[in-house]
């Protein structure tokens, strides 16, 4: 009931928020636990502005030594997009076990089955446009990330789910409205 | 023996990846496929633009002095010169080899094991037995090794070798049977393999 009640206290603003936007993605993430139900919807483009007036801290991300392979991402996203839709990149079969990797509409796709009863589900898509967004963010001369443009590479996921997981009992899902 | 299977199955990928740049539309997709008789399937199924990609990030940190791939790799690697052999002498030896006309190369006979590498026309064979059901196959057709050879110093040509194996050589790279399991890596334009 608490969580019914957090839950609803955390929709509100996003509700009364809704003209403002009306345009823009939220990012919804939702976990079930047992008698646990956590759901935080994350407007993106308030995220956006709020990052505006962060400190400067907040506004870089020093990515160390990751920021070597950033710009490779969008040689990535080039070879990628060149492949035609639906070809299996990768697939294991294992006993009960299926993995998956394929490209559809734009985006990686990822699909673990473990198949046998309660077995884990987990399904992940990453979209192209937000990986090449990504790579924009990016600032060879100082090494970091803008936090701006990361939320600004969320964005530019289509609507759907990024990340769902069923494990058991557990459901983990991060999507896009 | 798996051991084996993946340090052969990486060499070729690894080859493979050098030779990404040259060949063009007429090998444009990797395939491998693992097969275990347990079970286990793989399939794998990239495009050789994609491979091209993981190399450039790899040779970036590749930090062992004997291959250096240096900042400009077009696909020619060059060895450090305390490697035991150049590729100066390679090639020099290579050249007395093709002279020869057919022979066989190398013969090992340890216990259960034995390999042979050996010359019959234009190709060279290379055969590791185990244990009497686990092989290794490899045919490398004498073009391979003549455009492998054919750059200056210490330099291989690896885009060249790898589309000379594209077009001549059915696209096969390698072929396994390690009893249990079986791997195949192939090279062609299609997709799906």
């Amino acid at each position: 009931m608490f969580l019914t009640k957090v839950a609803a206290l955390t929709l509100l603003p996003v509700a009364l928020m809704g003209g403002v936007v009306a345009n823009s993605s939220i990012m919804l993430v939702e976990v079930d636990a047992d008698d646990v139900h956590i759901m935080v919807p994350v407007p993106l483009s308030l995220a956006q502005v709020a990052v505006a007036f962060a400190p400067d801290e907040a506004k870089y991300v020093d990515v160390e030594e990751a920021g070597q392979y950033i710009p490779y991402l969008a040689d990535f996203v080039d070879a990628l997009r060149d492949v035609p839709e639906n070809v299996m990149l990768v697939e294991v079969i294992d006993g009960d076990d299926h993995v998956q990797v394929f490209l559809e509409d734009d985006n990686l796709r990822v699909s673990v089955d473990e198949g046998h009863d309660r077995g884990a589900t987990v399904n992940v898509r990453v979209p192209l446009a937000s990986v090449a967004a990504m790579v924009d963010a990016y600032d060879a001369d100082t090494n970091t990330l803008r936090t701006s443009r990361l939320v600004g590479a969320l964005r530019a996921a289509p609507s759907g789910d990024l990340v769902h997981v069923i494990d058991g009992d557990e459901e983990v899902r991060i999507r896009m409205w | 023996m798996t051991r084996k299977v993946l340090t052969l199955a990486l060499g070729a990928i690894l080859v493979l990846a050098a030779g990404t740049p040259a060949l063009g539309q007429t090998a444009e997709w990797i395939h491998i496929r693992v097969t275990e008789d347990e079970g286990t399937n793989v399939n794998v199924n990239l495009p050789m633009s994609l491979i091209t990609v993981a190399m450039e990030i790899a040779q970036q940190h590749v930090s062992d002095e004997a291959m250096d791939f240096g900042d400009d790799f077009d696909g020619r690697i060059s060895f450090g010169r305390h490697h035991d052999m150049e590729v100066e002498d390679l090639r020099k030896m290579w050249q007395e080899l093709r002279d020869a006309g057919d022979a066989d190369y190398v013969q090992v006979e340890d216990g259960d094991e034995t390999v042979n590498i050996y010359r019959r026309g234009e190709r060279v064979f290379i055969e590791v037995d185990e244990d009497g059901d686990e092989k290794v196959r490899m045919q490398v057709p004498f073009s391979v090794v003549d455009v492998l050879l054919d750059g200056e110093g210490n330099e291989l040509n690896l885009v060249g070798a790898l589309n000379e194996m594209a077009q001549n050589n059915d696209g096969e790279v390698l072929q396994v049977n390690d009893g249990d399991t079986t791997v195949r890596i192939w090279i062609d334009d299609n997709p799906q393999g």
